[in-house]
């Protein structure tokens, strides 16, 4: 684009926060009681994406033995907002997408179905997907609040993917997508950092057993979803294309060029 | 059971003491005999907690697990399952590879009331800092910086070289605190090796003086590298070599050279063209002036006005069309740093450069009822050399404390020389052009608690700028007696000045983001004009009374700024600004034996912006502003000078502020991305008082003088709206403006004339946002321009269309065409034009070798005729070409 009189570049982020050091430990303590029904849990992630940009938001992780529920806290509508700034002869603007109020989702049902509701462009986007992690397991162990927890590593679409499970909590559920360990998952980091999700706060209970379920409905199949994910990509590309400056190349939509792979968590295979 | 396995296991142990699989299945229930399904079964190594193996029930609680059981161990398999008690089962080998093993587990609700953990992060991350130790994101396959930065979370790097972080670029990427090049890093980013890179840290809300760090208004971000020592003898850069294949006659090389280590820094960049392209382009970040705007930036905006120009007239498009030049530039840069504290930065550059410019004109005047019309056959040739030194010293007194000393001088000399036909007569004229300027800066920063900070700058700036021209022919000998036009004229003048200017600024951030800053200053500035006109007869010099100048004009201006910007809410600002001066003018015409004019005046100029979002779709933006401007020593001169071969000027012969208000209000309907967009600019400037001319025109030649008339106004106003088509994925552009000007001047003695000026056009774009490998964009504008006076009006409708087409064929392999037409309404004949260019890029080697082509002016047009109108007739404009070519380019990276 070097030599023209305006160049735009664009990207769509949802929304930036400041990275933060520490959360406090503050307390905890057991209970027992001898009680009939089924234990459930409740645990709240924190999950960080630092692909383009730095995207924190807290998720709440409901299951019992039997299913989980991994849901994001809902916000407050995000205003759209827009920003331009010039410098020289370049202009850089700006853009980002808001957020309606609902949620990403992600539930394991009792037999063994998976399906989730994830956002892409401020559109919900329901899929059901089938994943076997292959866990590895790793004789490392470390203390994450007062649970010994134990390392386990997987290769999951395009990256490796550390995890933390605990033992005392007896349940192979765990945050996002991952699941199929013997202790609940307290922490995922990738690699490279890209991604990283740790627990904020646990909580056992035999009362916390009201799954918000997810509507019965029609799933898109993961290749339907890279279909339809593409199909919303493009279609803003092309309105931010169909409005760039004169003599601006056209920005590409490519989803598998190197730097663009960077930029994505998940890399689907061409037979998904 | 247990005991039966054990037993079953001992027997097998005399056997075999070596690895074997055992495989252990069951069902898991609870005491009720029910299946507990996704029951945990993990599989201990002996005398460790280490974990071999695990398996997870299924719906109906049964598992199996395998693995490799050694002589001897024991190992242990723990059920569980949530809410039940663990059970515990130690196994040794034994001579069944499988076997079976049912649990039933006992309830035991261990309920966890809530356990609240924290994490630490790999990343370290201070107050707007965050650091990054490469080793940790780097798997050898990176050669330049750029591929390394890609890697670091949260930064990305586009196929063209832009680094942002989060969603902004970055401002500028330094190397241990050093910077070359600013805006212009890719430079840097594109050649340096990524080996060396052991730290990248990420600088938010930077600002360029460290020390205003969080009070001035900044969301600037910059990338800061720290390199290993192995980097200092290591030279990088690339080579770009560009030659036409057409024509064999233009040519594009540049090349940068780059050395890095940890105190010096070296930086040699070189540029060689004749395809019209201005050399110093690539440099400019290092020339210029990157405070502009910010704080402490006094002097920035003193300059010098000459007398005489000679490429009067340049055509409505593209420079590098009708600009014919031969570039030779070469740049040596460093920056040293002895101590930590202490830093130099020597930036200079010698560019040589012939220009050459050709155009035909044909001038008619039409106004108080006498009409002419010139001809003018025009050619410039000129020879510039232009040296630059630029010191800049930078010294930490504490850490609250800096001193920056910046020094430049530069120097361009210029030989012009033009070979005219003026209505038939040969006319030569030669013009020596030389510009000398010292600049010296020192500036003093103090950074106080709670986000205040003070900066004092003195400036002492000198420049000088002789002209010495001379003219062949004599078009004045109607208005000089004894002269005839064969006579030689010359003009020896000069514009020079000293300024001296001296700031205190202090700026308080307020705890609730309110800014408020206050600025007290004094600045002198002295200008000597001066020129000596004279006229060569057969037998005699003439130096006419009237047409010479001596005069030195001092402006002292003490002045008291302050602005406040106040935010009542995230949608809500007002900023209020208020300057006060008192300037004290002194005129001392050394022509005369008069004793100097003096004057000393006090003003406010105030000022109020304030910006509003209504909601998510609506904004608006208001500012005005009352002005008071004090004239410069160009404006003001008293008797004539020669500004060009038969033109004379002179200023009002007297100090004169000029009194302006003006108010612009702009709005936006919904947003850039958005389906439907539409923005509206509307605004208003009315002068009280204007400079105008007073201009005797006869067919030979042109007097002009300022004079002073009340009340111009001008009212301008612009639409655009974009509106997104999907069934065609392409966006719909639709424009207009208007601009109105009403002013008056003075032709020939006649009353002031009323004069209006009105400009209209209007278009239409449509743009494709297609994914594929093609992409169009077409448009079209017209405009139409009157200026009407009493008895007189002149108009033209031109238009302008362009098609541009991009084809990207693959990631390696792309193809540009552009091209345009020019329609002009008012020209009989030859009053259309194309013109194509084409560029392709191919990628050899990614990152190292690429080829590219770029064709220009493919329909190989050579002149390009042009109709202007103005309040005193018209013309027509015929410049020169440069003809077609193509260069084939080759760029290396070493």
């Amino acid at each position: 684009m070097g030599k023209l009189d305006n160049s735009y570049s664009l990207h769509i982020i949802i929304k930036n926060y400041n990275i933060y050091l520490l959360l406090i430990c503050l307390c905890f303590g057991y209970k027992s009681i001898a009680q009939n029904t089924t234990i459930s849990g409740k645990v709240i992630y924190h999950q960080e994406t630092n692909l383009a940009y730095l995207y924190e938001v807290d998720y709440t992780l409901f299951f019992n033995k039997e299913q989980s529920l991994y849901l994001e806290k809902t916000k407050k509508k995000e205003a759209y907002q827009e920003k331009k700034e010039q410098q020289a002869t370049e202009i850089t603007r700006k853009i980002i997408v808001p957020r309606s109020n609902t949620t990403q989702q992600y539930y394991h049902y009792k037999d063994d179905r998976f399906t989730y509701r994830e956002i892409w462009f401020d559109e919900p986007l329901y899929v059901e997907d089938n994943i076997t992690f292959d866990w590895e397991l790793i004789d490392e162990t470390k203390l994450i609040g007062s649970f010994l927890c134990k390392k386990a590593k997987t290769f999951y679409r395009g990256r490796i993917y550390s995890a933390w499970y605990a033992l005392q909590i007896p349940n192979n559920y765990g945050p996002w997508k991952f699941r199929g360990l013997p202790g609940l998952i307290l922490e995922v980091e990738e690699e490279n950092s890209k991604f990283r999700i740790t627990a904020s706060k646990i909580t056992l209970d035999d009362n916390i057993n009201k799954f918000e379920t997810p509507e019965n409905r029609s799933f898109l199949s993961i290749s339907e979803f890279l279909v339809e994910k593409d199909r919303l990509n493009n279609e803003l590309l092309a309105r931010i294309n169909s409005k760039a400056a004169k003599g601006s190349q056209p920005l590409q939509a490519s989803s598998n060029c190197e730097g663009c792979k960077a930029l994505q968590l998940e890399w689907y295979n061409d037979k998904e | 059971m247990s005991n039966w396995l054990l037993r079953l296991l001992f027997g097998f142990f005399c056997m075999c003491s070596c690895y074997s699989q055992v495989t252990v299945s069951g069902v898991i229930t609870n005491e009720q005999g029910d299946p507990l399904s996704l029951a945990n079964v993990i599989v201990n190594e002996p005398e460790t907690d280490k974990i071999i193996t695990y398996a997870i029930a299924d719906q109906n609680g049964s598992y199996e697990v395998s693995f490799n059981i050694l002589e001897e161990a024991q190992y242990t398999i723990t059920f569980s399952s949530i809410g039940f008690k663990p059970f515990k089962q130690t196994i040794t080998k034994s001579g069944a590879l499988s076997s079976v093993l049912n649990v039933q587990l006992i309830e035991d609700n261990e309920i966890l009331e809530e356990v609240i953990v924290y994490a630490e992060r790999p990343i370290k991350v201070s107050k707007d800092t965050i650091t990054f130790k490469t080793k940790n994101f780097t798997d050898g396959t990176e050669t330049v910086a750029e591929d390394l930065l890609r890697k670091i979370p949260g930064i990305s790097v586009s196929d063209d070289g832009t680094i942002k972080v989060g969603n902004q670029e970055v401002e500028k990427v330094m190397i241990e605190n050093d910077d070359f090049f600013e805006k212009g890093y890719k430079t840097l980013t594109k050649n340096l090796p990524a080996a060396p890179i052991e730290k990248v840290e990420v600088l938010k809300r930077y600002s360029n003086n460290k020390l205003l760090k969080g009070i001035e208004e900044s969301d600037k971000i910059a990338l800061n590298l720290t390199l290993s020592d192995e980097a200092k003898r290591q030279w990088f850069g690339n080579i770009n070599l560009g030659y036409d294949i057409a024509t064999q006659e233009r040519y594009d090389a540049r090349a940068n050279l780059l050395n890095f280590g940890k105190k010096n820094k070296y930086y040699f960049f070189t540029n060689l063209n004749n395809v019209g392209y201005d050399a110093t382009g690539d440099i400019s970040n290092l020339i210029r002036s990157s405070s502009y705007g910010e704080p402490g930036s006094i002097g920035d905006n003193q300059q010098n006005n000459k007398l005489i120009q000679l490429s009067d007239r340049v055509p409505y498009f593209k420079e590098s069309r009708f600009k014919f030049n031969n570039a030779e530039l070469l740049s040596l840069n460093a920056i040293f740093n002895p101590s930590e504290r202490f830093k130099i930065k020597t930036i200079g550059f010698a560019n040589w450069d012939e220009l050459a410019y050709f155009r035909n004109s044909t001038d008619t005047f039409v106004a108080n009822g006498t009409n002419f019309t010139n001809s003018e056959n025009y050619s410039l040739k000129s020879d510039f050399i232009t040296l630059f030194a630029k010191l800049d010293i930078n010294y930490d007194l504490s850490k609250t404390a800096g001193i920056q000393v910046l020094s430049k001088y530069s120097n361009t000399q210029a030989h012009k020389r033009s070979d005219l036909l003026f209505n038939n007569t040969p006319t030569l004229q030669n013009l020596d052009d030389t510009n000398n300027r010292f600049d010296q800066k020192i500036a003093y920063s103090k950074k106080f608690k709670n986000n205040k900070a003070l900066l004092i700058t003195g400036r002492y700036i000198k420049e000088e700028a002789p002209q010495g021209f001379t003219v062949n022919q004599n078009n004045f000998f109607t208005l000089f007696d004894q002269t005839e036009p064969q006579d030689d004229i010359e003009q020896q003048s000069s514009i020079n000045y000293e300024y001296l200017g001296a700031e205190a600024h202090w700026l308080d951030r307020k705890e609730n983001g309110h800014l408020f800053e206050i600025k007290a200053g004094n600045t002198l500035r002295t200008d000597q004009l001066k020129n000596t006109f004279s006229i060569t007869t057969s037998n005699d010099i003439i130096t006419p009374v009237g047409f010479q100048n001596e005069l030195n004009y001092t402006v002292n201006d003490t002045y008291l700024w302050a602005k406040y910007f106040y935010k009542f809410s995230k949608k809500w600002s007002i900023t209020a600004t208020i300057n006060n001066h008192l300037i004290t003018n002194s005129l001392d015409n050394k022509t005369t034996d008069s004793k100097p004019n003096k004057e000393t005046i006090f003003f406010i100029n105030p000022s109020l912006a304030t910006s509003l979002e209504i909601d998510n779709k609506n904004k608006i933006t208001l500012s005005s502003a009352l002005t008071r401007r004090n004239s410069d020593v160009t404006e003001i001169y008293t008797d004539y000078a020669l500004t060009g071969y038969r033109n004379f000027s002179r200023g009002t012969g007297a100090f004169n502020q000029l009194d302006a208000f003006s108010s612009s209000l702009s709005y936006e309907l919904g947003n850039w991305s958005d389906r439907f967009f539409a923005t509206a600019f509307v605004t208003y400037a009315k002068s009280f008082d204007f400079l105008t001319s007073n201009r005797t025109i006869t067919q030979d030649f042109t007097l002009s003088e300022n004079i002073i008339l009340k009340n111009q106004e001008i009212i301008s106003a612009n639409v655009s709206l974009d509106n997104y088509l999907k069934f065609i994925k392409s966006n719909l552009k639709a424009k207009a403006s208007y601009s109105s000007l009403n002013f008056q001047n003075v032709v020939n003695d006649s009353p002031a004339r009323k004069i209006t000026s009105n400009n209209y056009s209007y278009g239409l774009e449509l743009r494709s946002g297609f994914s594929g490998i093609f992409n169009y964009h077409i448009g079209t504008t017209w405009r139409t321009n009157s200026i009407t006076s009493t008895g007189f009006k002149n108009d033209f409708t031109n238009n302008e269309s362009f098609l541009d087409l991009s084809f990207i064929l693959s990631k390696k392999l792309n193809i540009q065409v552009q091209t345009e037409r020019y329609f002009f309404g008012n020209l009989a004949s030859d009053n259309t034009y194309y013109f194509a260019d084409l560029t392709a890029t191919y990628d050899i080697i990614k990152n190292k070798v690429s080829l590219s082509l770029s064709a220009n002016n493919l329909f190989n047009t050579e002149v390009f005729r042009e109709f202007t109108i103005n309040d005193i007739g018209s013309s027509t404009t015929e410049y020169r070409l440069l003809p077609r070519y193509a260069l084939l380019k080759l760029s290396y990276r070493f």
